[in-house]
């Protein structure tokens, strides 16, 4: 049984906001199945009792005081954005 | 020339600044013009940042930094059309960290650092110094291959599951993976946040440890930075005794050239009177499949900051429909992020959730439980780096699998966030085998000595 389907391939790119034309479905499809395929030899280790990882160095919730501190070193560079007006991006219009 | 001579050089006015800077930057363009190692190549910058005083070691040391970690009002493209055009709007720590050091370019890398050969790079491959129609490894490809051909001192990659040390095993350089937490991630570009950290990639292992000495430490602005304190990684001490664990592995898909420098390596350390332990992990060999489900489902909630408004490329036009213009910004990616992500919206979605992404989650903490209970009996657990020498151009871009497949000894110290390391094994022509070490957390003082002390052996 395939792991994916072309229908689920055209789902997921939708979900994704990634455009994909029907030429591209099989390639991402094949190459993606692959990988499924592969990563399938998790389903033969038992872990009934075992619980998510959770962290590598059991943080738990990282808090800091709240003082003052200076703030990190940061520019707005216009170049980064379409443009900029009174601190606020200006993007295309939507309909 | 490694950094304590260059440095010693400097300070006692032997060579200038300026001397090192005209040096370094036309070896830089020439040799860029041959291997394609770097993105930009940042000479104005360094100009501007010559440094007139010497009072830090590394100032005015050449050093690449990997295009996807961030310096201010400099292009950071992560190797992606995408960020063709992007200026970072602010310095990465560990970039902070290297004080006044001298910034020679910007390392070429696969796109988002998604691939194991630089081949999926927006701005065209990285070729391995050592034979120009092999690929230099990646994805931190461009940094290894800078080192490698001597165009600087050292260099900062990012290893998400081994792309510090399996490009330096493939240009015959040592690459540092430093433990999860050990160095900051502020300003790097993320991939797979519960893996990624900054690493070091340098001519030998000296270097290293006197650049992990002046990156790591605690980051109140990376949430899952530890604060250990501050070490000292430079004092190499000689290791006399040590339990050295071998990791047990199939040998099939192997090269008869890794084969043959592990075996002698491991021949070495019996001489050496190091007490050796064969290892045979049971859970390790599922690394690789839950570094392929969790990383990618990471990848795709990371990547979903480029849409065109907060980050990415603008369309000019307009769009009656929101999601056009998201899909038409987006198509910039390139076909294995587009891969990636798609992977990780699959494995996240509803209906497959606990089949995928519990799943490897579920092993991920198998694995974690494993290494702990493992290295309760040994100090060090050793490996080849990669299973090949480095391949050809193109050989393995058909099948995004069998390029996955390169990491499969760098990835587990990854999923477990141990630290590791890469040093050249054995010379076979003009290419390298690649030997790893892998420690304890936090233990990169007594990882660093005990590679310092192979690399004597092996090569001097």
């Amino acid at each position: 049984m395939s792991k994916i389907t072309d229908e689920e391939i055209l789902k997921i790119a939708n979900l994704a906001r990634i455009k994909i034309n029907s030429d591209d479905v099989k390639k991402f499809r094949d190459s993606i199945e692959e990988i499924l395929e592969y990563v399938d030899n998790l389903s033969e280790v038992d872990t009934s009792n075992v619980d998510p990882f959770f962290s590598l160095n059991d943080l738990s919730n990282s808090f800091r005081e709240d003082d003052p501190r200076k703030n990190t070193d940061f520019t707005i560079n216009d170049d980064n954005f379409i443009s900029l007006k009174n601190g606020y991006i200006k993007v295309n219009k939507v309909l | 020339m490694n950094i304590s001579d260059l440095r010693k050089k400097l300070d006692s006015k032997e060579i200038s600044a300026q001397e090192i800077f005209d040096e370094y930057f036309k070896k830089a363009e020439e040799e860029n013009k041959k291997i394609n190692c770097f993105i930009n190549i940042n000479k104005e910058y360094s100009k501007k940042r010559l440094s007139k005083e010497n009072n830090s070691i590394l100032s005015n040391i050449p050093g690449v930094i990997k295009d996807n970690i961030s310096i201010k009002d400099t292009i950071t493209t992560a190797g992606s059309r995408m960020l063709e055009k992007y200026k970072s709007p602010y310095t990465a720590s560990v970039v902070l960290n290297l004080k006044d050091f001298m910034l020679i370019g910007k390392g070429n890398m696969d796109s988002f650092a998604f691939g194991s050969s630089t081949e999926n790079s927006g701005f065209g491959v990285t070729k391995n110094p050592l034979d120009l129609t092999r690929v230099a490894g990646g994805s931190s490809g461009g940094v290894s291959a800078a080192i490698a051909s001597k165009l600087a001192l050292f260099g900062i990659g990012t290893d998400t599951g081994g792309s510090v040390r399996q490009p330096a095993s493939f240009c015959g350089v040592v690459g540092l993976k430093p433990t999860y937490g050990l160095c900051s991630r502020f300003g790097l570009i993320a991939m797979g946040s519960s893996f990624d950290v900054p690493g070091i990639i340098t001519q030998n292992v000296k270097d290293a440890a006197i650049v992990l000495n002046e990156i790591a430490g605690y980051d109140v602005n990376d949430s899952t930075s530890v604060n250990i304190g501050k070490k000292d990684y430079t004092g190499l001490k000689k290791i006399n005794k040590c339990k050295v664990g071998i990791l047990k592995f199939p040998e099939e898909g192997l090269d008869k050239e890794v084969l043959e420098g592990f075996s002698s390596s491991v021949n070495l350390l019996k001489s050496m009177g190091m007490d050796i332990v064969e290892i045979d992990m049971k859970y390790i060999k599922y690394s690789l499949s839950v570094y392929y489900v969790i990383v990618p489902s990471e990848i795709s909630a990371n990547m979903s900051r480029y849409d065109g408004i907060r980050f990415g490329y603008h369309p000019e036009e307009s769009f009656s429909v929101l999601d056009d213009f998201y899909k038409e910004s987006r198509d910039k990616f390139e076909d294995e992020v587009k891969r990636r992500i798609m992977i990780g919206t699959f494995t996240l979605s509803q209906g497959y959730y606990d089949a995928y992404y519990n799943k490897a989650m579920k092993v991920r903490n198998l694995i974690k439980q494993e290494f702990i209970d493992t290295f309760k009996d040994i100090d060090f657990l050793v490996s080849p780096t990669t299973p090949t020498l480095p391949f050809h151009i193109g050989e393995k871009t058909k099948s995004p699998l069998s390029m996955y497949l390169s990491d499969i000894f760098t990835v587990p110290a990854n999923v477990v966030g141990y630290p590791a390391i890469s040093i050249p094994d054995k010379k076979f022509g003009d290419l390298f085998s690649g030997l790893q070490i892998i420690a304890k957390p936090f233990e990169e003082e007594r990882l660093l000595s005990f590679a310092n002390m192979m690399e004597e052996k092996l090569w001097k």
